[in-house]
């Protein structure tokens, strides 16, 4: 069993790699860069996977197969876009890569009790928090949101890290409270309603995401932090109560916001209307659906394009890149990439023995499933644009990092039903 | 909680396909419209790359070509101003004009892809190179035609009667398509109107041109043969106002023939008065006025006032071709055509075909009539009357030796300065081959400087085909 799944594992990396590959080779033939980088990146790309592989095979031989793959794809072809888009900038991305699998493997050693993850759940909502609301009083403002810190060389964004925290401390909350949350004697006029005061957290998450939202000005980290909470909560309780109540009071709140301060306002005016300032703060997005439709439906091919007519197209709009010179088939591919990705999260979620493994691979699915939502229904105009970065894809060492030790943490889990069944 | 999980993955899996419908929007059934917008730049910087087809004349000759230039292709014109009315210029900055405007679909390749070849060039992302359009265009005529204009204003334009294909076109003065970046500003700030194809947009008074139209009417709806007798007066009193005879003259007791081969107003004047406006305007409409012209480069509507916005006077001054009348030298030459091609009209056009670069046809024009304003009988009178114009009359200076030829003249009267000289013409009269129209700015009479011009045009091509 345990070597069967590393073999199939093995297999479906080598056919994402033989994809990455031929995208390396078309993208320097197409925009005549040396085929020798490309080579080079394919290469250490290559090894990259081969190493995590091995150390799957040693210390979670039983994990689920095609997580790893999926992830050799994306961050592939996230490494053959940015090698695109800017060259300068593709060389630092696969030593992110890099640095992720290392950090995939030292989580892989860490959280093997992971069930001991539990005990520290007040730990968790104080790192997180901390490092949501650092950037406020430490950080620097990039593109009008807040979430940024300077590290030397580097800069981090802390709310990365933060919503693995918050996935724990949520986790471990509900797990030992949910049967509390969940019970309850009270109806009016036919409807559940939980005692008032179970109401505490669901009220304390919606003040921290609208305080992201005013302090941070991003809006799309406050959705995700909301949008997880709501998910895990109705896991844990199955009341459907609470994400009925959850919604409105964000959609309130939001509403609010839109009222009181003018950035919201911007913000949503130009999602409704991007044409109403197309060469200023609607350029953006009208680039982004530009390249889109120039893309069509086989797409202008890799490097043929004109994707950097987008500002920014290497980290929040890389799937606008992709979808102009991959066209539709392309962008479908890629989603359906993502959406198995989140369907093989969900079978861990499912299959895993204890409850808190359960919430805990749900939510950091759930995290990864919101964000990915997030960002591709913004930049394809679908919801307000809001800069959150498309995991493993979109350049940026933060969101490689966190995206790495939460596939360490899914693999985890999915080990630890075979160890025990075996 | 298994449950919770499934319905938290049927959420993820609805939300997906929001997005994947969303997207088939915009890049497959929505594109198009997003690719049209005016502030998308993406059209113009993938045209960039694309290798135009090039403009051949009917003779072979290159009139634009597209050069690879670093990461992109430059549009060059070997024959500059001479086919500049012709070609139009392409531009990344200014845009396009001309053939380049209106046959950009086929000079850019965006048609449709004929071979699986270029099908797959296209999925691969390679780029298929576009068209090349041949045209009707004979550059020995055009070359003709713009030597006996020289550097005088005007316009010449000929085609062929029996299928519309127009031979020759020359608009002066004119512009260089090559230099268009470079020449933007002096070009489009021009008082002279270089950007303007006089042919097709130039609007001009036709004077005694016009009384082709004029006498087709007469002899179509009036009861009036060409030996019915009028009076020819030196002036005519209508309506309180004056129709007065060029330079003056009085010619005594004539026929319609000999008033048509003389060009006298008088007459004229009396023949429209008694025709009426509303005979004389749905006639000249029935030859293209007050239509749109359906051709291969842009046209201007050739136009006369309502018969209800004119008095009687107005209506004896438009029989004789002065007024407010604006005809485009591309419409007189469709009045001739009309002569010449038995009271057919064809429709006009310049591009003979579509090639893909392999030789593959893709486009091929086929002659075909566009009206039909006189019968046979009127058409071959009417030819009669022309052909004495040019042997005994006014356009006596568009005679070619050995060779029948039929015209008129007109001379306009443009408030200040010079009269604009016009001649309309066909040869050989007995079996049309070429209709010629000229019209040159402020240059004096019809019958001294336009006709010579169509002489010399039509001299040429008729020996060409000896």
């Amino acid at each position: 069993m345990s070597s069967t799944n590393r073999n199939r594992e093995l297999l479906l990396i080598f056919f994402a790699m033989l994809v990455i590959a031929t995208g390396f080779v078309l993208t320097a033939l197409n925009t005549g860069q040396p085929v020798a980088t490309a080579l080079r990146f394919t290469g250490f790309l290559a090894a990259i996977f081969i190493a995590i592989h091995i150390a799957n095979r040693l210390l979670v031989s039983t994990a689920e197969p095609a997580l790893i793959s999926l992830v050799a794809f994306i961050s592939g072809l996230g490494l053959v876009m940015i090698w695109r888009l800017k060259p300068d900038l593709a060389a630092a991305q696969a030593i992110w890569l890099l640095l992720g699998a290392i950090a995939l493997v030292l989580t892989m050693l860490t959280a093997r009790r992971y069930q001991k993850f539990k005990d520290y759940k007040y730990t968790w909502a104080i790192a997180g928090v901390i490092l949501l609301f650092a950037p406020v009083f430490l950080g620097v403002e990039r593109g009008g949101a807040r979430l940024w810190m300077d590290l030397g060389p580097f800069s981090f964004q802390p709310a990365e890290i933060a919503k693995l925290c918050f996935v724990f401390f949520l986790a471990s909350y509900l797990e030992e409270k949910r049967r509390l949350l969940s019970i309850s004697t009270k109806r009016a006029f036919g409807i559940w309603l939980p005692e008032l005061k179970h109401l505490g957290p669901l009220l304390i998450m919606w003040a921290v995401s609208l305080v992201i939202l005013v302090l941070e000005r991003d809006l799309g980290t406050s959705l995700l932090f909301f949008g997880l909470f709501l998910a895990m909560l109705y896991l844990a309780t199955g009341r459907p109560f609470y994400v009925v109540l959850g919604t409105s009071l964000f959609i309130a709140g939001a509403t609010a916001c839109y009222f009181a301060f003018h950035h919201v306002q911007v913000r949503f005016d130009i999602w409704l209307d991007p044409w109403l300032d197309p060469s200023g703060r609607g350029y953006q997005i009208i680039q982004s659906i530009f390249a889109m439709a120039g893309g069509g439906l086989a797409g202008t091919g890799l490097g043929l394009g004109n994707p950097n007519l987008i500002p920014a197209v290497q980290t929040d709009f890389i799937f606008s890149a992709v979808a102009e010179e991959l066209g539709l088939l392309g962008s479908i591919a890629v989603i359906l990439s993502y959406l198995l990705f989140i369907s093989r999260g969900l079978k861990i979620a499912l299959t895993a023995d204890d409850e808190f493994g359960k919430l805990v691979a749900a939510g950091l699915t759930s995290v990864f499933a919101l964000q990915t939502f997030v960002i591709l229904g913004g930049t394809t105009k679908l919801i307000p644009l809001t800069g959150v970065t498309l995991p493993y894809m979109s350049y940026g060492g933060s969101s490689i990092l966190m995206n790495f030790i939460l596939l360490a943490l899914l693999l985890t889990i999915s080990a630890k039903r075979g160890e025990q069944g075996e | 909680m298994n449950k919770r999980i499934g319905r938290l993955g049927a959420a993820f899996t609805a939300a997906f396909l929001i997005l994947v419908l969303n997207l088939t929007y915009l890049q497959f059934l929505g594109a198009q419209k997003l690719a049209a917008k005016p502030e998308n730049v993406r059209p113009l910087l993938n045209e960039r790359r694309i290798e135009r087809g090039d403009i051949m004349s009917a003779d072979n000759i290159v009139l634009a070509r597209s050069q690879a230039d670093g990461a992109g292709y430059v549009r060059s014109y070997p024959e500059r101003s001479l086919t500049a009315p012709v070609t139009g210029f392409y531009s990344t900055k200014y845009g396009r004009a001309g053939l380049e405007l209106t046959y950009n679909d086929y000079l850019s390749g965006q048609s449709k892809v004929s071979s699986l070849d270029d099908y797959m060039k296209r999925l691969l992302g390679q780029d298929v190179p576009g068209n090349t359009i041949t045209l009707t265009l004979d550059m020995r005529l055009e070359r003709a035609a713009a030597k006996a204009l020289g550097t005088r204003k005007g316009a010449v334009v000929a085609l062929d009667p029996r299928t519309g294909a127009i031979l020759a076109l020359v608009s002066q003065p004119s512009y260089d398509p090559n230099k268009i970046d470079t020449d933007w500003k002096a070009l489009s700030a021009s008082e002279e109107g270089v950007l303007l194809n006089r042919v097709t947009q130039g609007r001009f008074i036709p004077g005694s041109s016009f009384k082709i139209v004029s006498a087709a009417a007469a002899l179509e709806r009036g009861r009036i043969s060409p030996s019915t007798t009028f009076e020819a007066p030196a002036q005519l009193t209508v309506h309180g106002g004056k129709v007065t005879n060029y330079e003056g003259s009085s010619f005594g007791e004539v026929s319609f023939e000999t008033a048509f081969i003389k060009s006298i107003n008088t007459v004229f004047a009396k023949v429209g008065v008694d025709l009426g406006g509303d005979k004389l305007v749905e006639e000249s409409e029935q030859f293209g006025f007050n239509r749109d012209t359906p051709f291969d480069l842009p046209t201007s509507m050739s136009k006369l006032p309502a018969a209800k916005d004119m008095d009687p006077l107005e209506v004896a001054w438009m029989a004789v071709g002065q007024g407010r009348i604006e005809a485009s030298p591309l419409t007189m030459a469709l009045v001739g055509a009309a002569i010449a091609n038995s009271g057919e009209i064809r429709q006009p056009y310049l591009v003979a075909r579509a090639t893909e670069h392999d030789g593959t046809k893709v486009f091929e024009r086929k002659p075909r009539t566009w009206l039909r304003p006189i019968s046979v009988e009127t058409a071959d009178t009417l030819a009669a009357m022309m052909e004495k114009v040019v042997d005994e009359g006014t356009g006596r200076a568009a005679r070619i030796g050995g060779v029948r030829v039929a015209g008129k003249t007109g001379t306009a009267e443009v408030g200040k300065g010079a009269p604009h000289a016009w001649f309309v013409g066909f040869a050989p009269a007995d079996d049309p081959a070429i209709v010629v129209a000229v019209i040159v700015e402020n240059a004096g009479t019809g019958g001294k400087v336009a006709a010579p011009i169509a002489g010399e045009v039509m001299k040429t091509w008729i020996g060409k085909n000896d």
